[in-house]
């Protein structure tokens, strides 16, 4: 079947008959095109759209009812839990693997809660997204979850489990990086400024820092946030940036 | 540029990062231009496959020192947050294209094998 060769066994056969269902979203024209044509030529595959952008897959998730959807980290993190809860409440509800270039263990933890199946860097192999993705779709009750990050990257987020900031401390924390006051990111993101004065305090206790100064130079080492995203424009934030 | 399928064989050195991407990236070369030996390296060992290999095209994130030197034809691969653009360089065609598609790194490796029959 597909890439193996060979006669193929009864499971095979099923799989044949009944591939998994795939949709895949990412804004990298390049690599989206690319990835579905090769998923396509692994046996039980199939998929069925590919688009740009976590907005574009929850409509067509809606509609085409996928069994796994492959998406990216959207920036505002916000965007992408918004997404992702709406995903959750698609019946049967599809299973969603992030495939990103964000190296940032302070997102999985918000991710793992958001009841994705899998994150994998796009410095693994295909052969592992592949894995992952008959992992998550023949475990129908996602006890399970796949995770593939550099070893160095699990143990020093092991080491730093209590200091993991919440999606919206990150999210507020990036504004403030940017500049922005307290009172600029109150009304950015919708919440009351003393609101985002605590969200800062938490993120500073967990980070054990005390000033944005450190905050910035200590998320920026951590790799939580890039230099990228500071000096991007919130008007670019407004869109819909993936990595 | 032209979209032609080329009949003849060349050597592309394909070192795009991250390996999710040169993977993919290779799997279309070799399925829509089956003529064409796709060899893989990384970034690392770019530099050595080049000397190595002697490929005809080279597709990596970083247009290669030794590969302007050697005049081999190249595309630079650059990946932003929301897009990824390309320089192509082929034997004083030069040209950027913005949102690439896999489809204009065939008509690359279509214009690089051209070059090669013209200057038989």
């Amino acid at each position: 079947m597909g890439r193996s060769g060979g006669r193929a066994t009864e499971e095979e056969v099923g799989i044949i008959n009944n591939p998994i269902k795939v949709l895949l979203a990412d804004d990298h024209t390049l690599f989206r095109e690319g990835l579905a044509q090769l998923l396509t030529s692994y046996g039980g595959l199939e998929v069925i759209a590919e688009g740009p952008n976590d907005t574009w897959a929850l409509t067509l998730a809606q509609e085409k009812k996928p069994d796994v959807v492959i998406m990216q980290v959207q920036i505002p993190f916000e965007k992408a839990r918004q997404a992702l809860l709406k995903m959750r409440q698609i019946r049967p509800p599809p299973k969603v693997i992030i495939v990103t270039m964000f190296e940032q263990p302070g997102y999985l933890r918000e991710l793992l809660d958001l009841g994705i199946r899998a994150y994998l860097l796009k410095s693994v192999s295909v052969e592992e997204l592949v894995g992952a993705i008959r992992a998550a779709a023949f475990d129908p009750t996602g006890e399970n979850v796949v995770i593939s990050l550099p070893r160095q990257m699990v143990e020093k987020g092991g080491d730093e489990a209590n200091g993991v900031l919440s999606s919206r401390e990150m999210e507020v924390l990036l504004l403030a990086s940017r500049g922005l006051s307290n009172n600029q990111i109150a009304r950015s993101v919708g919440l009351a400024e003393a609101t985002v004065k605590r969200h800062l305090s938490n993120a500073y206790e967990k980070m054990a820092v005390h000033s944005r100064g450190e905050a910035v130079r200590r998320a920026l080492s951590l790799g939580w946030v890039t230099i990228g995203e500071i000096t991007q424009e919130e008007e670019d934030v407004q869109g819909e940036p993936g990595a | 540029m032209n979209d032609h399928t080329t009949s003849h064989p060349i050597k592309v050195l394909l070192a795009i990062e991250p390996l999710m991407y040169r993977e993919v990236m290779a799997s279309y070369l070799r399925h829509h231009r089956p003529q064409a030996e796709v060899i893989l390296a990384s970034g690392e060992s770019l530099e050595a496959e080049v000397e190595r290999v002697r490929p005809l095209l080279i597709i990596a994130n970083e247009p290669s020192t030794t590969a302007k030197e050697a005049q081999t034809f190249w595309v630079g691969i650059r990946i932003g947050e929301q897009r990824i653009d390309a320089d192509i360089s082929i034997d004083g065609y030069s040209a950027t294209v913005q949102d690439v598609s896999p489809q204009d790194l065939l008509a690359a490796v279509d214009r690089a094998a051209e070059e090669l029959v013209d200057g038989a």
